[in-house]
C-alpha cells in the first residue's frame, strides 16, 4: 500500500471511530455539565440503543427506522429514569448518583439479558451502506464513511442547538449558574430532564451505529463506559467542544498508535489521559483546574 | 487475541507453517475487548499474505469478522480460524461465509451415531447442536462408559477405569490415554457455507484427520512431526 492511500484510509478509519466515541462522550459531558453527576449508566444506554436497534431492524427490516426509534426510546427511558429516581436525589452528594447509576447499569444489563438473551445479535447495515468504495484504489466500507459523516452532522447539529436555540441557551445558562436561571423563572428541573434525555438518546444513536461493527452484545456497556469517561476527562468535564476534541484525539492516536506499536494498543488512550491530566488537571477545555 | 490462548495457538501455527515449508509473514495480537479492528485489517491487507489464521472467540471474534467483511478482507486473504461455532455464525451472518477452521464438532459429521444425536437434539431443543454441545455429549458418554466399567461413581475406582476408556460414537473413535488423561480423537476441518434449508450459514465438514496426526505427544503442547 502506498503512503497516501494508507494515510487517507487510516484517517477515515479514525474519523469513523471518533464519531462513535463522540456520540458517547458528548452525551455524558452534557449531563455532567448541567447536573454535576457522573452517569455511570451511560454505557448501558449505549447498549440498550444497540438492542433496540436490533429489534427495530428485525421487525421492520429498516435500519433508518432503527436509527430514529433507538434515540427516542432510549432517550425516553432516560427521561423516565431521571423523573422517577434521579430527581429525588438532587441535593445529595455525588456518591448517591454514582451508586444509583451504577445500580441502573446492573439492572439494565440483566433486563437486556432476560429480554434479548445471551447470544450476540447481528444488526445488518442497510444494503445501500453495505458496499465498498475505492479510495485511491483501496477498498473502503461505505458504512464507515457514513459513520464519520453522521458524526460530523450530529456535532454540527448539537453545536447549533446549544448556540442558537432557546433550550440550548437555557442549557448553557443552567450549566453556569442554575440558581440564577431558576430565579429568573425557568423550570430548571425540566431543563435537567431534557438534557438527561438528550444525553441518553445520543448514547442510543451511538449504540445503533456501532451495532453493525461489533454486533449487539452484553459486553458493550462496560466496554463503552470506560472509553467514554476517558474522553470526557481528556476534553474536560462538561465541555461540549472538549468531548469532540477528546473523541477525535483518542480515535486518531488509537488507530495510528495501534498500527505502529500494536503491543501498546491498550495503553494509548490512558497515556493521552495521563498527559492531559498532568498538564491540565481539569481537562483540555475543563473549567475547574 | 492477546492472551495465553491466542499466543499459544499462533506459536504452534507458526511452527507448523514453517515446517510445511511455507512463509510466515507476521503476527499481531489485539487486546481482549477491542472494538475497532480497522487497523488490524489494514495490517493484514498490507502483509501480502495468502491466508490469515485468527485465534479469536466471543465478542472479539464477532466484531473482527463483521468488520473484515465490510472491508472485503476475505476476497483478498483466506481467513482461517481455530474455532467455528454456530453462535458466532448467527451473530455475524454473511461475514462468516468462506471461513475455514478446525473444529471439535460439527452437526454435519457423517455417521449414524451423529445423525441420531442431531435428531434427538433437534427434537428436544428445536435447533441444531453447536460445537460444545456435541463435545459435551461425547464427554458425557465417556463418563457414563467409565462409570459402567468401574461399577461405581467413587473417584478412586472411576479414575483407573476412565484411564483406558474407549468409545465409538458421534465423533468416531475416542481413546483416553493413561499418561496425561487426554482423549485421542479425530480432528476435523470445516468450511462455512450457505446451504438451502438453513437460515444461517453452516459449517460443512471438508477434511478429517486421524487421531495420531492431530494429537500432540504426552504432556506436550506442540507437534513433533
Amino acid at each position: 500500500m502506498e503512503l497516501l492511500p494508507f494515510l487517507v484510509t487510516q484517517c477515515l478509519n479514525a474519523l469513523s471511530q471518533a464519531a462513535l466515541l463522540f456520540f458517547l462522550g458528548c452525551g455524558l459531558t452534557l449531563i455532567f455539565g448541567i447536573m454535576r453527576i457522573v452517569n455511570f449508566a451511560h454505557g448501558a444506554f449505549f447498549m440498550l440503543g444497540a438492542y433496540v436497534g436490533y429489534s427495530a431492524v428485525h421487525w421492520t427490516g429498516n435500519f433508518w427506522l432503527a436509527l430514529i426509534a433507538a434515540p427516542i426510546l432510549v432517550g425516553g427511558f432516560g427521561a423516565a429514569f431521571e423523573l422517577g429516581i434521579l430527581r429525588r436525589l438532587y441535593g445529595r452528594d455525588g456518591h448517591a448518583f454514582l451508586m444509583v447509576t451504577f445500580g441502573l447499569t446492573l439492572v439494565m444489563g440483566e433486563a437486556i439479558r432476560l429480554i434479548w438473551g445471551v447470544e450476540a445479535l447481528q444488526v445488518k447495515s442497510p444494503e445501500s451502506l453495505a458496499d465498498i468504495v475505492f479510495i485511491l484504489d483501496e477498498p473502503f466500507p461505505v458504512y464507515r464513511l457514513f459513520l464519520g459523516g453522521a458524526g460530523i452532522v450530529v456535532a454540527i447539529v448539537i453545536w447549533q442547538f446549544l448556540e442558537r436555540t432557546r433550550l440550548g441557551l437555557l442549557i448553557r445558562a443552567t450549566s453556569q449558574n442554575a440558581e440564577m436561571v431558576h430565579a429568573l423563572g425557568t423550570d430548571v428541573a425540566l431543563v435537567r430532564s431534557a438534557v438527561f434525555a438528550i444525553g441518553c438518546g445520543l448514547a442510543g444513536i451511538g449504540g445503533v451505529m456501532a451495532a453493525p461493527l461489533v454486533t449487539a452484545s452484553l459486553g458493550m456497556a462496560p466496554n463503552a463506559v470506560i472509553d467514554t469517561f476517558v474522553i470526557v476527562i481528556i476534553g474536560g468535564m462538561g465541555s461540549f467542544l472538549g468531548s469532540l476534541i477528546g473523541a477525535v484525539l483518542v480515535a486518531f492516536v488509537q488507530v495510528f498508535g495501534t498500527y505502529y506499536f500494536p503491543d501498546f494498543a491498550l495503553a494509548f488512550m490512558y497515556l493521552i489521559m495521563l498527559t492531559v491530566l498532568v498538564v491540565r488537571p481539569g481537562g483540555l477545555l475543563g473549567k475547574e483546574a | 487475541m492477546d492472551y495465553a490462548w491466542g499466543r499459544n495457538s499462533i506459536g504452534v501455527f507458526k511452527d507448523e507453517v514453517k515446517k510445511a515449508g511455507k512463509n510466515f509473514v507476521g503476527d499481531v495480537y489485539s487486546p481482549i475487548g477491542t472494538k475497532d479492528y480497522s487497523t488490524y485489517i489494514t495490517k493484514i491487507r498490507q502483509s501480502g499474505a495468502d491466508a490469515c489464521f485468527i485465534v479469536m472467540q466471543g465478542d472479539d471474534n464477532n466484531a473482527f469478522l463483521s468488520q473484515a467483511r465490510q472491508y472485503r478482507l476475505g476476497d483478498k486473504v483466506q481467513l482461517l480460524t481455530e474455532i467455528v461455532d454456530l453462535n458466532s455464525i448467527h451473530a455475524v451472518g454473511e461475514a462468516s461465509v468462506g471461513l475455514i477452521g478446525s473444529s471439535r464438532y460439527s452437526f454435519t459429521f457423517p455417521g449414524e451415531a451423529n445423525a441420531k444425536f442431531v435428531a434427538a437434539w433437534k427434537k428436544e431443543y428445536g435447533v441444531i447442536p453447536d460445537v460444545f454441545e456435541g463435545e459435551q455429549w461425547q464427554a458425557g458418554l465417556m463418563l457414563a462408559a467409565g462409570i459402567e466399567k468401574a461399577g461405581s461413581i467413587d473417584a478412586e475406582k472411576l479414575r483407573p477405569a476412565l484411564e483406558t476408556i474407549q468409545i465409538d460414537d458421534l465423533k468416531g473413535k475416542v481413546t483416553m490415554r493413561a499418561c496425561d488423561h487426554q482423549a485421542e480423537q479425530q480432528g476435523f476441518m470445516v468450511k462455512v457455507v450457505r446451504k438451502d434449508g438453513f437460515t444461517d450459514p453452516i459449517p460443512e465438514l471438508i477434511a478429517t484427520f486421524p487421531a495420531g496426526q492431530v494429537t500432540p505427544a504426552c504432556r506436550k503442547m506442540t507437534y513433533d512431526s
